[in-house]
C-alpha cells in the first residue's frame, strides 16, 4: 500500500528535521560502537589480555618454510632468509614478502593467459572458440579451493620422488619437492640497491599519476629512476649463475619454488584468466557490432579488426574490472593456507596462536590488505587515466 | 536451398578450414583434444574405482549426521527444492524440456546413486516433484513477489528449526553447502539492499557509514572475516554460545552483504532519473519512492549479478574450513583421509568437482537467461555462430 503523500512542511522545517535525522544516526552509530568497543574491552580485561603491539618486538621462535625478510646488515636493510630467531614482526614480512610474490607471478601469468583465452573467443576457428568457452565455464564454475586442493594433492604431490625427477633441458628440475632451476645471485648483498629501487619506483609512480607533470619532466625523472636502478645495480653486476646442486634428501641452491607454492600458483592464476577473460570477452561484446560490420565491409580481415580496431576500444572498458580482479587475486592469495603456504594470513594466524594475539593480527591484516587493494588501484586508475589520455 | 550435407560442409568451411593457419590449428587441437578426452574416458572407465563414492554416498551427502536423523535431511531437501522452484518460477515459466530433463536427471541419479533402495528412491522422487510443483505453481498463478519472499523466510526458518534438533555442529557434506548458501543468499540480500539504499542517504552519516564498511569489507578476504568472526563472536558476546555455523554464517553475510551492495547499486544508477523526479512530483515520501518505485526497478536490472554473487557465495562455502565445519570439499578429504581409500584421489576429485560443475552451471546458465531476458534487442558477436 502507498501511504498518503503528506502535506509538505516549510523548507527551513525540513531542514530542521534532517539536522535533528542526522544527528540521531550519528548518535546511535557511535553508542553501537562505544558498546562494541567496552564489550570487549571488558571482556579481554576478564581474560587477562591487554591490547598492545609490543609482541611484534618479541622473538618469533617458528618455522617458516620459505620466503625472505627484512633485517639490516651493515648498516642496510636487505632482504634475506627467515631464521626462527627473528622477531615477530619479521615474520609477518615473511609472509607479506610471499603474499606478494605470488600475487604479483599470478597476475602477469593470469593476465597473458586470460586475454589469450578471452581473444580466442573471437576466433575465426570454431573449434578454438569453443574450447576457450569450455576453459573458463570449467573454472568459473567451481570453487577456487577445490582447484587448489586438486592442483596440490592431485597434481603436485603425485610428482616422482627427488631421485627420479624429471629434467627439462637438462637445468630444470620438477619433483614432488617442487621445481628448481639456475638462478642468478647478486655478488654482493644488494641491500641499497633494493631501497633505492624502491625510493626511486615508488618516486616515479608517484609523479607519474599527477596530471599537472609535464611530459618533459616526466621523462627527466624516467631517465634519473633509469640512472638509479643503473647505480644501485652496478655493484651486483657481475652476476653468477647459481645451479642446483642434487644434496642428499632435497636440490640445494638455485631458484626453487616449492610445491605449495607451485600448487597457489597454478590455481589462482587459472581461475583469475578465466574470470580476465570473461572480463576481456564482455568488454569486446559491449562494443557496438557496427564497428565489426564497419571494417569488415572497409575489408579489414578478422584479426585485422580485432587488433587494430576493436582492441585500442577495449582496453579503455577492461581496465577497471581488470583491476578489481586483481584485487580479487591478491586477496585469494589467502587461501594458501589451506596446503600450507606460508603467505600473510597464514604467518598471521600462527603467530596469533602462539602469542594470542588474534585482534592485534587482525588490525595489522585488515591495514595490510587495505593499503595492497589501494596500491593495485591506483596503479590501474593511473594506467586507466593514460589510456583514457591517449584517445 | 541447400542441401543440409552441402551446408555442413559449407559451414565447416568456413569455421574451421578458412585459411591454411585455420587447418593447422584445427588439425592441431582435434589431435590434442582427442589425446586428452581419450586417455580421461580410458581412466574414467578401465582404471578409476568408482565404489568409494558409493560408498562413502553418504558422509560426501550429509557429514557425520546420525542415520536416525536423516529424515531431517530428506525433509529439508524437500524445502530447499521447493525455494529454489518457487525461486525460478518467479523468471521462467515451466517448458516440456524441463519436464524431460528433470525426469532423466532423477533416471541418471537412480541408476548411479540410489540403486534398489527403495526408501531413497520416493524420497528423491518427493524433493524432485516438490520442485517442479512449486515451480509450475508459481509460475502458472504468479503471486505477488512479496508472497514467494515470505514462502522462502518461512521456509528457510522451517529448514533450520527441523534441522536444529541434529545439532548444528553436526551438519555436513552437501546438504551444509546448500543450507550455508541458502541461509546466507537470503541475509546477503536483505542487507545488500538495506547497504546500497544507505549509500545512496540524502543523510551525511548514514552515507559515509555504508561508504566505509562496503569498501572496507571489499577489500579484505573473506576468508579472514570468516576466521575472525569466529574468534571475535566469544570476546564480544562471551555468554551467548553461538553454533560455528552460525559464526560462519555471520562472517559470509559481514562481507557478501557489500559485495552484494554494489550489484545493487548498479541496478539503482541504471535506472532513468525520471522515474525518481515522477515519484517526487506525484508527492511520494522518500519510503515509497524507495520501496514501491526504485527497489522493484533496481532488483530486476542487478538480479544477473546478484545471481553471479549467490553463484560465488556457494563457490566459496569450502573456506569454511577454516573454522572447522566439514562441507562438501571436506568430507572429501575425510574420506581421503581413511586408510582405505587413501590411494583413491582422483575418483574423489573427480567427483567432487562435476558435482560443483553441475550446480555452478545450473546457476550460470539461470543467470545468463535472465540477463538475456532482460537484455532483449542488443546483439553480441560471441552469440552468433
Amino acid at each position: 500500500m502507498i501511504s498518503r503523500p503528506p502535506a509538505l512542511a516549510s523548507p527551513a522545517k525540513r531542514s530542521w528535521r534532517r539536522h535533528v535525522i542526522q544527528l540521531l544516526v550519528l548518535g546511535a552509530l557511535a553508542a553501537v560502537i562505544t558498546l562494541l568497543i567496552r564489550a570487549l574491552k571488558y571482556n579481554l580485561a576478564d581474560q587477562g589480555i591487554h591490547f598492545s603491539f609490543d609482541y611484534l618486538f618479541e622473538v618469533a621462535g617458528i618455522p617458516i618454510s620459505e620466503g625472505r625478510t627484512l633485517r639490516m646488515l651493515h648498516g642496510w636493510p636487505v632482504l634475506s632468509d627467515y631464521l626462527p630467531a627473528d622477531l615477530n614482526s619479521q615474520a609477518l614480512l615473511t609472509g607479506l614478502f610471499n603474499t606478494i610474490s605470488v600475487s604479483l607471478l599470478a597476475i602477469i601469468a593470469a593476465t597473458v593467459l586470460g586475454v589469450s583465452a578471452g581473444l580466442g573467443r573471437f576466433s575465426s576457428n570454431w573449434l578454438l572458440r569453443k574450447m576457450c568457452f569450455g576453459f573458463v565455464e570449467a573454472f568459473r564454475n567451481t570453487p577456487l579451493l577445490v582447484q587448489l586442493m586438486f592442483w596440490y594433492f592431485g597434481v603436485l604431490l603425485q610428482l616422482p620422488p627427488i631421485n627420479a625427477a624429471a629434467h627439462i633441458l637438462g637445468a630444470i628440475t620438477i619433483s614432488v619437492q617442487g621445481i628448481s632451476a639456475p638462478g642468478l645471485e647478486p655478488l654482493l648483498p644488494a641491500g641499497i640497491g633494493v631501497t633505492i629501487c624502491l625510493v626511486a619506483v615508488l618516486l616515479w609512480l608517484l609523479t607519474n599519476a599527477s596530471r599537472h607533470v609535464t611530459s618533459r619532466s616526466r621523462r627527466i625523472l624516467l631517465w634519473l629512476t633509469v640512472a638509479f636502478v643503473v647505480l644501485a645495480l652496478a655493484p651486483a653486476v657481475p652476476l653468477k649463475i647459481d645451479y642446483p646442486v642434487l644434496g642428499r634428501f632435497q636440490e640445494l641452491g638455485g631458484a626453487k619454488i616449492s610445491p605449495e607454492m607451485a600448487g597457489l600458483l597454478l590455481a589462482i592464476s587459472i581461475n583469475s584468466a578465466a574470470y580476465i577473460a570473461e572480463i576481456v570477452r564482455g568488454a569486446i561484446d559491449s562494443l557496438p557490432i557496427g564497428q565489426w560490420e564497419a571494417s569488415a565491409s572497409l575489408g579489414l580481415t578478422r584479426s585485422d579488426t580485432l587488433r587494430q580496431v576493436i582492441l585500442p576500444q577495449a582496453v579503455k572498458i577492461v581496465l577497471p574490472s581488470l583491476g578489481n580482479q586483481y584485487i580479487s587475486l591478491t586477496k585469494n592469495t589467502s587461501l594458501g593456507i589451506a596446503v600450507g603456504f606460508p603467505e600473510l594470513f597464514n604467518v598471521t594466524g600462527t603467530i596469533a596462536n602462539q602469542t594470542g594475539r588474534s585482534l592485534e593480527g587482525f588490525l595489522i591484516l585488515m591495514v595490510t590488505y587495505l593499503l595492497l587493494g589501494t596500491m593495485i588501484s591506483f596503479a590501474v586508475n593511473s594506467a586507466n587515466s593514460k589510456a583514457l589520455r591517449s584517445g | 536451398m541447400r542441401s543440409p550435407a552441402l551446408s555442413i560442409i559449407f559451414w565447416a568451411r568456413r569455421n574451421l578450414f578458412a585459411t591454411p593457419k585455420d587447418i593447422a590449428l584445427t588439425a592441431l587441437l582435434v589431435l590434442l583434444s582427442f589425446w586428452a578426452i581419450s586417455h580421461v574416458i580410458y581412466w574414467a572407465v578401465f582404471v578409476a574405482r568408482w565404489d568409494v563414492v558409493s560408498d562413502s554416498l553418504r558422509v560426501f551427502l550429509v557429514g557425520t549426521l546420525p542415520s536416525t536423523e536423516f529424515w531431517r535431511a530428506w525433509v529439508a531437501l524437500l524445502l530447499v527444492a521447493s525455494i529454489v522452484g518457487s525461486v525460478s518460477g518467479l523468471g521462467f515459466a515451466i517448458r516440456p524440456r524441463h519436464m524431460v530433463f528433470g525426469f532423466l536427471l532423477l533416471v541418471f541419479l537412480t541408476v548411479t546413486f540410489v540403486g534398489n533402495n527403495l526408501v531413497a528412491l520416493a524420497a528423491l522422487s518427493g524433493v524432485m516433484a516438490s520442485f517442479a510443483v512449486s515451480w509450475v505453481l508459481v509460475s502458472r498463478l504468479a503471486p505477488s513477489t512479496a508472497y514467494v519472499g515470505l514462502f522462502v523466510t518461512g521456509s528457510l526458518a522451517l529448514i533450520v528449526t527441523i534441522l536444529a534438533p541434529a545439532g548444528m555442529d553436526r551438519w555436513g557434506g552437501l546438504l551444509l553447502s546448500l543450507i550455508f548458501t541458502l541461509v546466507s543468499s537470503f541475509f546477503i540480500l536483505v542487507f545488500g539492499v538495506i547497504l546500497a539504499f544507505g549509500r545512496r542517504s540524502s543523510n551525511l552519516a548514514l552515507r559515509l557509514f555504508c561508504i566505509m564498511y562496503i569498501e572496507s569489507m571489499r577489500s579484505l578476504p573473506l576468508i579472514l572475516i570468516v576466521y575472525w568472526i569466529w574468534i571475535a563472536g566469544p570476546l564480544f558476546l562471551p555468554t551467548w554460545n553461538v553454533a560455528t555455523v552460525t559464526r560462519g554464517i555471520a562472517g559470509f553475510v559481514v562481507y557478501f552483504s557489500a559485495v552484494a551492495a554494489e550489484s545493487v547499486r548498479g541496478g539503482l544508477q541504471g535506472l532513468p532519473k525520471g522515474q525518481l523526479e515522477a515519484a517526487r512530483s506525484l508527492g511520494l515520501g522518500e519510503f515509497d519512492i524507495n520501496y514501491h518505485v526504485l527497489l522493484p526497478q533496481a532488483l530486476r536490472a542487478s538480479l544477473p549479478a546478484l545471481m553471479g554473487n549467490i553463484l560465488d557465495v556457494f563457490n566459496f562455502v569450502p573456506v569454511v574450513f577454516v573454522v572447522g565445519l566439514a562441507d562438501f570439499l571436506r568430507t572429501g578429504e575425510m574420506v581421503l583421509a581413511s586408510p582405505s581409500y587413501s590411494n583413491r584421489t582422483y575418483e574423489v576429485y573427480a567427483f567432487m568437482l562435476a558435482t560443483y560443475f553441475v550446480i555452478g552451471s545450473v546457476l550460470t546458465i539461470v543467470a545468463r537467461g535472465l540477463e538475456h531476458h532482460l537484455a532483449k534487442g542488443s546483439r553480441r558477436l560471441s552469440e552468433l555462430d
